[in-house]
C-alpha cells in the first residue's frame, strides 16, 4: 500500500472555531479536528476517497483521521488545530516557548479496511 | 420581557467586534445580529452550564476552591496559565496569584505570537490601529493568515472592504495581497497571492527585503519562486500609499518563528523608506494582546514570568508552559480561559493530567478532562464586564448582558488566593510588582 511523504501545516478552520464555541464536546468540533486535507492528486497516490481513514505518523506521534480534499499544493496536509492533530506535533521549542505546529516531517498511508 | 443590548462586544477573536446587536428574551440570548458564524456559535451555546468538580464528582463552588487553593498552596512550583479569553481585571488577579505562589506565569501568547513580541523586543514595530487601517491603507498585505476562517469579519470591518476618510471606494480603492503554504479562503480574494512552501518564509522576506534595499540577489528564484514574482510584489509594495502587512501563525509556527516575524518587522521599516507602510500581528483570541499589556505593566514581561525568587524574572524556553510541562518542572497548574489540552502538543498537555491541575472556564473543554478540579466561571464580555485589548491594542470596555449562576474569573481568582493564604498563612510576603 502507497505510503506518501507530506508536510504537516495545522491551522484554524471556520468550523474549528465555531466548534470552540458549541463547546469541544460538540459533533461539530469533533468532527472537523478529525479531519485531514490533502489534493487530489495525493488522495490518487493514497489511493483514498474524501472520507476514508488515513493514519498519519510523526515523529512525535501517529492518529487516524478522516481524508477530505483541498485546494493544496502537493505533498502539504492541513490539520484543523485541535488534539489530535496535537498528537502528531512534538513539545521542544528550541528555547523559543514555542513549539513547531507547522512544517512537520509526516508519513500517511491508506488504514486498513 | 424584550431587551435589545446594542454595540455589544464579541469577546471571541481579536477582532473585538463593537457592532453587536444581542437581543434577550427574559434574560436569555434570542437573537445575536451583526456577528460571524465564530460569534454566533459563541453566543448561542452558552446553555450548557458545567458544576464545580473535584476528581470527576460535582461539589460546591466553596469545596472546588478550597481544592484549588489547597492544591495550588501546597505546590512547589506551580504553573498559572492561559489568561487569553479573559479581561484585564482577572488577568491581573492572575499576576497578583502568580506573585503569591511564587509560580511560574505564562499566557497563550507562548504559543500564538509570543515570537512577534519577541521580534518587537529585538527591532520594534512600526504599527497603527485599524482605523488608520481602514481610512488609509490602499495596500493590504496579509502573510501566513487567513482572517476569511480566522478573523471572519475582518476584512468587512477594518481592512479590504469598508469605506474610509482617504479610501473612499471600499474594496475597489484597496489592493490586497496573500502570502501563504495553501490557496486559503482569504487567498482566493487577493489581487496578488504567492504561494510559499512550508518553513520557506524566512528566505522569502530576506529577499524581498535585499529587493527593497537594491542589493545584489544572486538567484533566480526562491524556493521555487521566480525572482520575477518576489520583484512584481516589491513594486506592488512599494507603490502603495500607504500599506498594511497583517500576518499570523504562519510566520510565528513555522521554522524561524521569531526571526521570521523579525524579517517581516525589519521589512516593513524597509518600506517605509519609499513610502508609509505598516505591520499588525493577527491576534487570535479576544484579549491573548491584554495578557501581554497587564503582565508587562505588573512585572516589566509580557508572558514566561517566573516568581520562585520573589521577584519577576523572564524566561522563553525557561519559564514558558509548554517547556515546562514537557520537562515536568511545575508540580501543579492553574488553568484560566484557556484549553492546553487541546491546543499543546500531547507531550506536553499529558502532563496536567500526571499533576493536580485546576481549570477555570465557562465551558467543559479537554484541560477539563485532564484535570482535579474544575471551577465554571462566568463568560467574559458576556456574563462579566471587563476591559479587553483588541489586536490593534485599543481597548474595549465589555459589558455583562446577562446573568450567570458562577462568578466571573476575576471573582474567583481572588478567593483561590484566599484560599491558598487559608493553607499557608505565614507565608505572605510584601509584593515586588508594580
Amino acid at each position: 500500500m502507497e505510503e506518501v511523504e507530506v508536510v504537516l501545516v495545522t491551522g484554524r478552520t471556520i468550523k474549528q472555531g465555531m466548534g470552540v464555541g458549541q463547546g469541544k464536546q460538540s459533533d461539530l468540533y469533533l468532527q472537523e479536528t478529525a479531519a485531514a486535507e490533502f489534493n487530489a492528486e495525493t488522495l490518487a497516490c493514497l489511493q483514498v476517497d474524501e472520507g476514508d481513514e488515513v493514519l498519519i505518523t510523526t515523529e512525535f506521534g501517529q492518529d487516524v483521521f478522516k481524508a477530505r480534499k483541498g485546494d493544496l499544493p502537493p505533498q502539504i496536509a492541513f490539520l484543523p488545530y485541535g488534539a489530535r492533530a496535537n498528537t502528531l506535533t512534538g513539545a521542544v521549542t528550541e528555547g523559543s516557548g514555542m513549539p513547531a505546529f507547522k512544517g512537520l516531517k509526516a508519513r500517511v498511508r491508506r488504514c486498513q479496511e | 420581557m424584550t431587551v435589545v443590548c446594542r454595540d455589544v462586544v464579541c469577546p471571541f477573536c481579536g477582532s473585538l467586534c463593537d457592532d453587536l446587536e444581542v437581543t434577550l428574551e427574559n434574560g436569555a440570548i434570542s437573537q445575536v445580529k451583526n456577528g460571524c458564524a465564530l460569534a454566533r456559535s459563541k453566543f448561542d451555546h452558552l446553555g450548557d452550564i458545567p458544576s464545580p468538580r473535584v476528581a470527576g464528582q460535582k461539589v460546591a463552588l466553596a469545596d472546588a476552591l478550597k481544592e484549588g487553593g489547597r492544591i495550588l498552596g501546597s505546590a512547589r512550583h506551580p504553573l498559572i496559565y492561559g489568561l487569553a479569553s479573559t479581561t484585564c481585571e482577572a488577568q491581573r488577579a492572575a499576576v497578583a496569584l502568580a506573585e503569591k505562589l511564587g509560580a511560574s506565569i505564562d499566557s497563550t501568547s507562548s504559543v500564538c505570537h509570543g515570537p512577534s513580541t519577541l521580534a518587537k523586543q529585538m527591532v520594534g514595530i512600526p504599527t497603527c490601529t485599524l482605523a488608520e487601517v481602514k481610512n488609509r491603507a490602499d495596500l493590504v498585505v496579509f502573510w501566513g493568515c487567513n482572517p476569511a476562517e480566522a478573523h471572519p469579519r475582518h476584512m468587512n470591518r477594518y481592512s479590504l472592504r469598508p469605506e474610509g476618510q482617504f479610501v473612499t471606494r471600499g474594496r475597489e480603492g484597496r489592493t490586497m495581497v496573500a502570502v501563504d503554504v495553501r490557496r486559503t479562503a482569504t487567498m482566493r480574494q487577493a489581487d496578488y497571492s504567492l504561494l510559499v512552501p512550508p518553513n520557506g518564509d524566512l528566505e522569502v522576506l530576506t529577499v524581498l527585503r535585499a529587493l527593497i534595499n537594491q542589493k545584489p540577489v544572486n538567484a533566480r528564484e526562491v524556493h521555487g519562486i521566480a525572482l520575477e514574482e518576489l520583484e512584481q510584489l516589491v513594486q506592488i509594495m512599494q507603490k502603495a500609499s500607504y500599506g498594511v502587512l497583517f500576518f499570523g501563525m504562519g510566520l510565528t509556527m513555522s521554522r524561524g518563528s521569531h526571526y521570521n516575524v523579525r524579517q517581516a518587522l525589519r521589512l516593513v521599516q524597509d518600506l517605509n523608506e519609499h513610502t508609509r507602510f505598516t505591520i499588525i500581528p493577527m491576534r487570535g483570541h479576544g484579549n491573548v494582546a491584554g495578557s501581554e499589556h497587564v503582565l508587562t505593566w505588573h512585572t516589566g514581561y509580557p508572558f514566561a514570568v517566573n516568581f520562585s525568587r520573589r521577584y519577576p524574572r523572564y524566561g522563553l524556553g525557561e519559564f514558558t508552559a509548554v517547556d515546562l510541562l514537557r520537562r515536568r518542572e511545575v508540580d501543579a497548574a492553574l488553568v484560566v480561559a484557556a484549553d492546553p489540552g487541546a491546543t499543546f502538543p500531547r507531550e506536553a498537555s499529558r502532563v496536567l493530567q500526571e499533576i493536580p491541575t485546576v481549570v477555570i472556564d465557562p465551558h467543559w473543554n479537554q484541560t477539563a478532562e485532564l484535570a482535579r478540579v474544575f471551577i465554571p466561571t462566568a463568560p467574559a464580555g458576556i456574563a462579566a464586564s471587563g476591559t479587553m485589548y483588541r489586536m490593534d491594542l485599543v481597548p474595549l470596555p465589555l459589558r455583562k448582558i446577562i446573568d450567570y449562576p458562577w462568578p466571573e474569573d476575576r471573582e474567583l481568582l481572588e478567593s483561590l488566593a484566599e484560599e491558598v493564604s487559608a493553607c499557608s498563612p505565614s507565608e505572605a510576603v510584601a509584593s515586588m510588582t508594580l
